[in-house]
């Protein structure tokens, strides 16, 4: 764009966008929060969302039960498609001829073509009936083709038509001299040129076609030949309307396009319990024979974090994108190895940054940038671990001390409010446990120096014998102020949702009142994964560049490895 | 091989006549120009010597044979176009193989005809591009590349300089006359611009309204122009036509190119004001207001001071001097 909007303008149009976004989304919404909930709900109140109280599938089960709804699908698919395919072919060709040759008529047929866009398809209905009683289509999926195929054409042409005028004469002309047949010239000159066209004119006809409910009533209602929107039509009586049925029929009809993953495998070198939502899967042992034979398009690498690096590097050469839990690796040459490998194989790589996608910290993040520099960050997480959760924390710090593991989360959230670059570390730590290695620690803390003057604290301890005080402190102090995420004091120190759940951010600005940002109805953990998820998908699909993610997942690491140095040696180290 | 003959061709479309009857021959080895303004059918009498319109009435002969019928990639001939029509989906090469390849030709004789098209050209480094990463000039020079690799009897420029710049006109202009010396095939040149006319013909044809108002050499034209419309479209600048009547003539017009005119401040046949000099520094062309003949052109050679305003005296060359009758036909 040439032209700069006045950032009133610019907020103008988005906003009547986003207006406009809204209320064109709004039915789909009301349809998908309604179709699950019971019947009496959503009359209660159409608007409410679906919660514990009201949360109800029948509407989906009723629709599993009566209808084959993958037959529909199937069907209107055919349909659409197979119209689609002659409008195009045909609309195209008939525009070719129209503006390409002069011959007797040419305006005269152009007029009664263009006729066919004012005269609605449907005033014929019972002619059409007629025919396809005469000819046995009735109660075929040929029938619907046919009509939809007439019903497509005029628009199709009368567009076509107008593009085709404008490709040049000469290219044309240039074809028939060196001998290319007009069917050539047709569809590898002309027909590449108006693709956009084409493009135009698909859009216009798919969406009446998959729509329509009239001819498939009409001509084919039979149930093997029955379209989505018809089968959804079962649901609505002339006197009793099952609406949790129709509901649910319309919003498994947007349900495709949504779908981003599907798991291929499962590889794990001991045989763990699956959850019952992973029954049917087997558990292979061997990861590189997993990958051969199942060529995966992404890993997911939540294994301990000294296989991390190997097993991504492996998994990108295999042709995959990575998904890695963090730490990335447990060296810093590994973690580059890593990166490396990602650019060299052109693949994603996410690392497991869950905090990243959280609102919390994002809001966080955010508050404390708006605060200004430089900053005092006052972090950690102790857990009193026990049972089984000591044992993970135990089999962790075979390789991987407390700090590390899980500083390079809150380092991260140092690097992303200072911006400034880290420049020396020094840490401690004391091993409290007779049940780890000799040199390993289960409680450290360290300090983070930047070159804007800021510093940062993070401490982390695990097992039966730490405490529960103030186990949870997210503190960024500034010259202006403070923000801080307050946790109630009974939470649980060893409940994963503890780490990610927060519950209000208090904003505290020097001579002001403190502002408490309620953070209630957070997502759990299980909806962060989500996230993160739809975060991996989209890094596919849309090819978005990962240099600075894997970068600072590199930085953050090298961070908490030197801190992890500075506990063993007893010296600062500088980076 | 190559000889070209129209007899009484026209061309209407619904009722409107855009050719009126065209009879021509064009010789073997010639270059021949059609030149006449905007809308004189000289695009629509090229396009039905190529076959992409159909001739309403008349025969097209090629070689002696009638051609009329025959599609338009069997009259073997080729055609270089306005706006180039490169295949933007094919690389250069392709572009200048595919009538061979349609014409089912092996590979290898494909690849020694771009190559040697390619050579004459200097398209060398350009032949694996696609059109689109082409400058102008790049993409005319490709364009007439792909009519030389047919070796066609009859090569057809429409127009093929309008769209380059002046200076890149000027060096295509001279490429395509190099190209008719080592070629020695028989061309056909339409344009409107009577410099290109000039400096490429053989043969010059100049169209009025669908109608041939003269065929001969560049010299012949220039010297010996059959009426006002030839006199006026051939020489640059424009002959001053003046009013035969006025200098004692029949009545009708009497034309004076402006290099033959003389110019003096002391006196001559004509007076005049001054009404604007143009200097080009080759030569100086000075244009006269005179009160009976209105805005004359005189051209000098060299430089020349006149001062707008300024009183000076016309004098033409009364041997250089055409006569024409009342209807613009030239008097014997």
């Amino acid at each position: 764009m040439s032209a700069r909007m006045s950032p009133g303008r610019t907020f103008a149009a988005h906003a009547a966008l986003i207006t406009w976004t809204l209320v064109a989304l709004f039915p789909v919404f009301v349809i998908v929060i309604n179709s699950f909930k019971s019947r009496k709900a959503i009359f209660a109140d159409p608007l409410a969302l679906p919660w514990p109280g009201n949360f109800d599938l029948v509407g989906y089960q009723t629709v599993m039960k009566q209808g084959d709804f993958f037959l529909y699908f199937q069907n209107s698919m055919i349909v659409t498609m197979g119209s689609l395919f002659f409008v195009l072919l045909f609309g195209a060709m008939a525009a070719f001829a129209l503006s390409e040759y002069r011959f007797k008529g040419n305006t005269l047929m152009g007029l009664y073509l263009a006729l066919g866009i004012m005269i609605p398809i449907r005033l014929g209905t019972v002619a059409i009936l007629e025919i396809m009683v005469a000819s046995g289509l009735v109660n075929t999926l040929t029938a619907l083709i046919l009509v939809y195929t007439a019903q497509g054409l005029p628009l199709a042409i009368f567009i076509l038509a107008e593009f085709m005028k404008s490709v040049s004469d000469d290219l044309k002309n240039a074809g028939r001299i060196d001998g290319l047949s007009e069917y050539r010239i047709f569809f590898s000159l002309v027909l590449p040129l108006v693709r956009p066209a084409m493009a135009t004119v698909a859009v216009f006809t798919m969406i009446p076609i998959w729509n329509d409910l009239w001819f498939p009533l009409i001509l084919a209602p039979s149930e093997e030949v029955k379209t989505v929107t018809l089968g959804a039509q079962v649901f609505i009586g002339q006197f009793v309307t099952n609406w949790n049925a129709v509901l649910a029929a319309l919003s498994l009809a947007i349900v495709p396009v949504l779908t981003a993953f599907d798991l291929v495998g499962l590889v794990n070198r001991s045989t763990p319990n699956l959850d019952p939502d992973l029954a049917g899967y087997t558990v292979e042992p061997d990861f590189k024979a997993a990958l051969t034979r199942l060529k995966p398009d992404l890993v997911n690498i939540s294994t301990y974090s000294d296989s991390h690096a190997d097993y991504a590097c492996a998994a990108m050469e295999a042709g995959a994108h990575v998904f890695v839990e963090k730490p990335l690796a447990t060296t810093v040459a590994d973690a580059r190895r890593v990166v490396d490998g990602a650019k060299a194989n052109g693949k994603k790589v996410v690392i497991g940054y869950i905090l990243r996608h959280h609102p919390s910290w994002k809001r966080l993040i955010a508050e404390a940038r708006a605060l200004g520099g430089p900053y005092v960050f006052r972090l950690n997480l102790n857990q009193q671990s026990s049972g089984a959760t000591w044992e993970v924390h135990k089999t962790l710090m075979q390789t991987t001390s407390p700090i590390v593991d899980c500083g390079v989360h809150y380092v991260d959230v140092m690097c992303q409010i200072t911006d400034a670059k880290p420049i020396e570390v020094r840490g401690m730590g004391l091993r409290l446990s007779n049940e780890i290695a000799p040199d390993m620690y289960n409680y450290g803390h360290f300090q983070v120096l930047f070159e804007d003057g800021s510093v940062g604290w993070y401490e982390a301890g695990w097992g039966p014998m730490m405490s529960d005080t103030a186990f949870f402190v997210k503190d960024v102090v500034s010259p202006n102020g403070a923000v801080s995420i307050r946790m109630p004091e009974s939470a649980r120190s060893d409940d994963h949702d503890t780490h990610t759940k927060t519950s209000t951010i208090r904003v505290h600005r020097v001579g002001q009142p403190d502002l408490d940002l309620s953070m209630a109805d957070e997502p759990g953990h299980q909806d962060l994964c989500e996230r993160e998820q739809a975060f991996m998908a989209r890094a596919i699909l849309e090819d978005i560049d990962l240099t600075r993610h894997m970068e600072d997942a590199v930085q953050s690491l090298a961070i908490c490895l030197a801190a992890d140095e500075s506990v063993r040696s007893g010296n600062p180290v500088k980076l | 091989m190559g000889a070209l003959e129209l007899k009484g061709i026209t061309k209407a479309f619904g009722t409107t006549e855009v050719i009126k009857g065209v009879d021509l021959t064009v010789n073997d080895g010639e270059f021949c120009v059609f030149v006449g303004p905007s809308g004189c059918g000289k695009s629509t009498l090229l396009r039905i010597i190529a076959g992409l319109e159909d001739a309403s009435g008349g025969d097209i002969l090629l070689d002696g044979k009638r051609v009329n019928d025959v599609a338009p990639a069997k009259r073997e001939l080729a055609m270089v176009f306005q706006s180039y029509a490169l295949y933007p989906h094919l690389t250069v090469r392709d572009n200048m193989g595919l009538a061979l390849k349609q014409a089912g030709k092996s590979r290898a004789e494909i690849a020694a005809a771009t190559d040697k098209a390619a050579a004459m050209l200097a398209l060398g480094p350009l032949m694996d591009r696609r059109p689109a990463e082409l400058s102008g000039g790049q993409r005319q020079r490709v364009a007439i590349g792909r009519a030389i690799v047919r070796t066609p009897k009859l090569f057809l420029f429409d127009e093929p300089l309008s769209n380059l710049d002046a200076a890149l006109r000027v060096a295509t202009r001279i490429e395509i006359a190099r190209l008719h010396r080592d070629l020695k095939a028989t061309m056909i040149y339409v344009t409107h611009d009577q410099v290109e006319a000039m400096t490429l013909a053989d043969r010059i044809v100049v169209l009025r309204a669908g109608k041939v108002e003269q065929v001969g050499t560049p010299m012949e034209l220039y010297n010996n122009p059959a009426n006002t419309f030839v006199a006026g479209f051939i020489g640059s600048p424009q002959m001053n036509f003046l009013d035969a009547a006025a200098l004692g003539f029949p009545p009708g017009q009497a034309g004076i190119r402006p290099e033959h005119v003389a110019i003096s401040r002391e006196g001559g046949a004509l007076a005049g004001e001054v009404s604007h000099v143009e200097k080009l520094g080759g030569e100086t062309l000075v244009y006269v207001r005179n009160d009976l003949h209105g805005l004359m052109t005189v051209r000098l050679f060299g430089e020349h001071d006149f001062a707008v305003d300024e009183t000076v005296h016309l004098t033409p060359d009364q041997d250089r001097m055409f006569y024409f009758d009342t209807d613009g036909h030239r008097r014997a």
